[in-house]
């Protein structure tokens, strides 16, 4: 092993303490990089190494927080340069007291997409940069640290098992009082989270004084089974006199540092504001103490970015509807890569009660690697909820696992080996809970003893890759009692015995049970019951589905898992029956348009299209409550909530005259037009565009819409590939502006049928012409005006 | 809580619209379960001479700032955010229920705005225990102070370690609702109200007061 791993946990180990305010005391200016002076004044870094070591800290961080391609993009300096520089000042100065030398890494200053800028794998890339460089210098260890984001500390651990798969990898975050990242994510996320990439110790650093560390680190050690680094700041950081000053002196710092051991530390040393004089009387105080003993927690818990959910206490929903198994809608929206239908299934399924969300994309015909990648990415922006990854393809498995924000579900392995060697791996790399199901190379066994071997198979090949149970829920199969009287009982039967003789959490697709019965559900929740009430940790289930969650939110009442009932009397108290049917009757379809009632749209179209042909009901109906609703919006008499509502109600009548349809005669007649939309490189804001992008389509336009921050060459490549005719684009700031022109520049040369119409806080029409726009939408229905003319141009001509 | 009228008037409407108003209270209602304001503010000197304001070693070229803080010795920097929960609400709503969007988003800017208002008072007061006053705050990209100047109060107000701020590469912020600023602080009291759309060139702005 290696030898800093041993010593840590059989002894307390000492970290040294702050480099860049101490940098700053010795006169190091205001914007200029610390990590700089390892070239400009070696011998001040080497001075305050030597410092550290002389008061008996046990490990020393190399001073390159900061080194990472970003931060020194202008300093005339690589980063293997600094790295490389920065290790040796540390490791000369080391040598003489066989003190550690950590590679101290820092976050690059970026967000992550899809929220920031910065590109997952951009960001692993810049850091195994820092990593391999580091690891060629002769670092004993990777520190990662102050780091607020989940997402960007599995990019930096990536980067360090890829880029330097012998160091020991150390991570330590910086949470506020109530230890929360910056990101939302509490502390039991965040140890799911890494020690699910495997990573050798976790911990607190910068951000609080000692003080308040204590009870995070109590909290810490409940929800970890990995030894606990603490580096705090001697205190919260104050001006004086234009200078920053931290107040908890080195006597109360050590003393806290006590406790902090106490609570469950193994390892301490100092982040901003200390000296080594805080280092001094902390191994002083703390030298003699035995390191704390580690617990061993075994939780079964799967995180996204944000939060996480356990299993083994209240059961798990699994919502199970993003599958286009048996749902032709889902299909299209696949092939369509129609993603907001996809994410309206992750919200409804949220909001009924839906613990963790199933992502299955699998349709022969699309790229299920690129497409479950980008589900899981949008998914992630609209819902806080874990994903479960749902594939048989490997390939979309590791791609998946790699790109997921949080520890996923993983759904699944079998107890074939080829299956187990190739899913194994993966969680080993990326963290993950894997649903194990009872499949062996000669099927499904028939009785619940096959079962609960080929779970005793699954779990035992597991732990050879060094994954615990914890990270292990058995499946034993619901399979149809329609087509065998024992199904159920076998399953119930092997349930029972997972639970007694492997002590592992389990899981079913409950809906299966039904198959080929009338009334399923009544069926599938009666099974669902007595799965509970046989130990039952998790269903994949559709929590859309009022009677499976009527049954469910009973038995956790009845079961203790629901605190005074609080949960079923939030769901149940206002009895459905008072609910006052949202439809209208009376209203004609036009009326309930331009009120934007979506439900009563729907049920007039559906009424009128007995009677009525669908192109009389587009024509005199809907089109013309649309045009009604524009003309207001745009004398200021409605207001954009409003239109939108109009917008809405229109779609939904579209989509139940659509669903009538026979597709072998021409009775609607489509719209030409293609439209690409996209916010310009540089602009991350899309509210505006997403607002055009809706009422466009609800005016029946199909428009290709590229997101935020898109390149000028991506928007002109999706224009001569969709033949499109008119872009819309879209900017917010001056800064972006520049790039808007660029955009309209290159399709101009490029593709000069184009029209391009723009928008954005910040343009006018001056500016529009300015930049050779060939029109300016002033707001959401201007768009839509301008795009019925270019329409109405084309067709004439067609 | 917040001001029903201003969120109404960033959406465009200047009468009294029951239905607007009712999707107000339950965009208000998500947009304070959403939002985790947080700040972080510090007092600095400075030098203003002609077009350019010196705060430490650093150069803030702009007349429009120079003008805002002429007489000022001293200045508060201050960054605020309501934190990553509202562009999340926000994306959320574009998916689910896309009338929503517009409402939810006038609703965060006015509490955003409310908040730095907050803030500023809170300011004003420790100001007036030295005696000073405080100039109303003058943002990034108000008049020729440019975007670019983000990056100055990033690093001196170290917003990303501290409040969970970014900046990307184009100097827009994220979480979208935040808002860095100076504040100036004088020893004499301004006369002249510098309203925050009185200040403003865009004469032109749907949202003008």
């Amino acid at each position: 092993m290696h030898t800093i791993l041993s010593r840590l946990g059989n002894e307390i180990l000492f970290f040294d303490g702050a480099m860049g305010t101490t940098l700053q005391k010795k006169g190091l200016p205001t914007g200029e990089l610390p990590e700089l002076w390892d070239i400009l004044k070696p011998e001040v870094i080497r001075e305050i190494h030597r410092s550290y070591l002389q008061v008996g800290c046990t490990v020393l961080k190399t001073n390159t927080f900061g080194a990472n391609r970003f931060k020194l993009m202008e300093s005339g300096h690589s980063v293997q340069e600094i790295v490389q520089e920065g290790v040796k000042l540390a490791k000369e100065a080391a040598a003489p007291y066989s003190a550690a030398v950590a590679l101290d890494v820092g976050p690059t200053g970026k967000l992550l997409a899809p929220i920031g800028d910065l590109e997952f794998e951009d960001a692993i890339a810049a850091y195994r940069e820092i990593m391999s460089a580091g690891v060629q210098a002769g670092a004993d260890c990777i520190l990662i640290e102050t780091m607020s984001d989940l997402y960007e500390i599995k990019s930096a651990v990536i980067a360090a098992k890829e880029g330097a798969p012998s160091l020991p990898v150390f991570v330590t975050m910086t949470v506020n009082e109530q230890g929360k990242l910056l990101t939302g994510a509490d502390l039991e996320t965040a140890a799911a989270v890494l020690e699910g990439l495997r990573v050798d110790a976790i911990g607190l650093n910068c951000g609080l004084g000692p003080q308040p560390m204590v009870s995070l680190v109590q909290q810490l050690r409940r929800a970890t089974s990995l030894p606990i680094l603490v580096n705090p700041n001697a205190g919260l950081p104050r001006e004086e006199d234009g200078r920053t000053v931290y107040d908890v002196e080195p006597d109360e710092f050590s003393k806290t540092m006590v406790e902090i051991i106490y609570a469950g530390a193994n390892a301490v040393g100092g982040c901003c504001g200390t000296t080594p004089k805080h280092l001094f009387e902390t191994v002083a105080r703390c030298q003699a103490l035995p390191s704390p003993v580690i617990k061993q927690q075994k939780r079964t818990v799967v995180a996204s970015g944000n939060r996480s959910a356990r299993f083994g206490g209240r059961p798990v929903i699994i919502g199970e509807r993003i599958n286009p198994t048996g749902k032709p809608k889902f299909k299209q929206a696949l092939r369509e890569e129609n993603l907001s239908y996809i994410l309206q299934e992750g919200i409804v399924q949220q909001d009924n009660g839906a613990d963790i969300l199933d992502v299955n994309v699998g349709l022969p015909e699309i790229d299920e690697p690129k497409m479950m990648c980008r589900v899981l990415r949008e998914l992630q922006a609209v819902t806080e909820l874990p994903l479960q990854i749902d594939t048989s393809d490997p390939k979309t498995m590791a791609d998946a696992m790699r790109i997921y924000n949080g520890k996923p579900l993983v759904n699944s392995v079998t107890a074939k080996e080829a299956s187990m060697h190739s899913v194994f791996p993966l969680i080993q790399k990326y963290g993950g809970v894997v649903i194990g199901l009872t499949i062996t190379e000669g099927g499904i066994p028939e009785t619940a003893q096959g079962r609960l071997e080929a779970a005793r198979k699954i779990i035992d090949t597991a732990a050879e890759y060094g994954i615990g149970k914890e990270d292990i829920i058995i499946d034993p199969l619901t399979m149809a009692v329609s087509a065998g009287q024992d199904s159920a009982l076998v399953t119930l039967e092997a349930l029972r015995q997972i639970h007694a003789e492997l002590g592992v959490c389990t899981s079913l697709g409950v809906s299966n049970i039904s198959f080929g019965l009338p009334q399923r559900e009544t069926v599938t929740s009666a099974f669902f019951l007595m799965a509970l009430q046989s130990g039952l940790n998790a269903a994949i289930m559709n929590p859309n589905s009022d009677i499976m969650m009527r049954a469910y939110r009973s038995y956790c009442a009845l079961c203790g898992f629901d605190n005074n009932c609080m949960n079923f009397i939030a769901a149940y108290s206002q009895s459905k029956e008072n609910v006052v049917s949202k439809t209208m009757p009376g209203y004609s379809l036009f009326s309930t348009i331009e009120k934007g009632l979506k439900e009563a749209a729907a049920e007039a179209a559906a009424a009128l299209a007995q009677t009525t042909s669908s192109l009389e009901i587009i024509d005199q109906e809907i089109i013309p409550a649309l045009d009604s609703v524009g003309e207001k919006f745009e004398k200021g008499v409605l207001f954009l909530p409003q239109l939108l509502m109009s917008a809405e109600a229109a779609k939904a009548a579209f989509d139940v005259i659509r669903a009538k349809l026979d597709p072998s005669k021409q009775e609607v007649s489509q719209k030409c037009l293609t439209i690409v939309i996209a916010t310009v490189k540089g602009d991350v804001h899309d509210i505006g565009k997403n607002i055009v992008k809706v009422l466009l389509e609800n005016y029946g336009f199909a428009v290709i819409d590229l997101g935020k921050d898109v390149a000028s060459e991506t928007i002109l490549e999706t224009v001569k590939r969709e033949n499109a005719e008119l872009v819309g684009l879209s900017a917010l700031m001056t800064t972006t502006v520049a790039s808007m022109k660029e955009t309209i520049d290159l399709l101009k040369r490029e593709a000069p049928h184009c029209k391009i119409m723009v928008g954005g806080a910040v343009l006018n029409q001056e500016y529009a012409d300015l930049i050779g726009a060939d029109f300016y939408g002033k707001d959401a229905m201007a768009s839509v005006r301008y795009a019925s003319e270019i329409e109405k141009e084309l067709s004439g001509k067609s | 809580m917040l001001d029903r009228k201003e969120v109404l008037r960033y959406l465009g409407c200047r009468t009294e619209n029951a239905l607007l108003e009712r999707m107000a209270v339950q965009a208000e209602k998500l947009v304070l379960q959403a939002a985790a304001p947080v700040h972080v503010f510090r007092r600095t000197a400075i030098r203003v001479e002609d077009d350019t304001t010196h705060v430490g070693t650093t150069a803030l070229v702009s007349r429009d700032l120079a003008a805002h803080l002429n007489g000022c010795r001293e200045v508060y920097l201050l960054a605020l955010t309501l934190g990553p929960g509202i562009d999340r609400l926000i994306r959320r709503s574009e998916v689910a229920d896309p009338p929503m969007v517009p409402v939810l988003q006038a609703c965060a800017a006015v509490y955003t705005e409310f908040c730095a208002d907050e803030i500023q008072k809170s300011l004003e007061a420790q100001a007036g225990r030295c005696g000073l006053y405080l100039r109303p705050r003058y943002s990034p990209g108000y008049g020729d102070f440019s975007l670019e100047n983000q990056r100055f109060f990033f690093d001196s107000l170290e917003i990303t370690k501290r409040i969970g701020v970014f900046l990307t590469d184009s100097f827009l912020m994220i979480p979208c609702k935040s808002i860095t600023a100076v504040l100036g602080l004088s020893e004499k009291g301004t006369q002249c109200h510098v309203g925050k759309c009185m200040s403003c060139k865009l004469n032109k702005c749907p949202f003008r007061k």
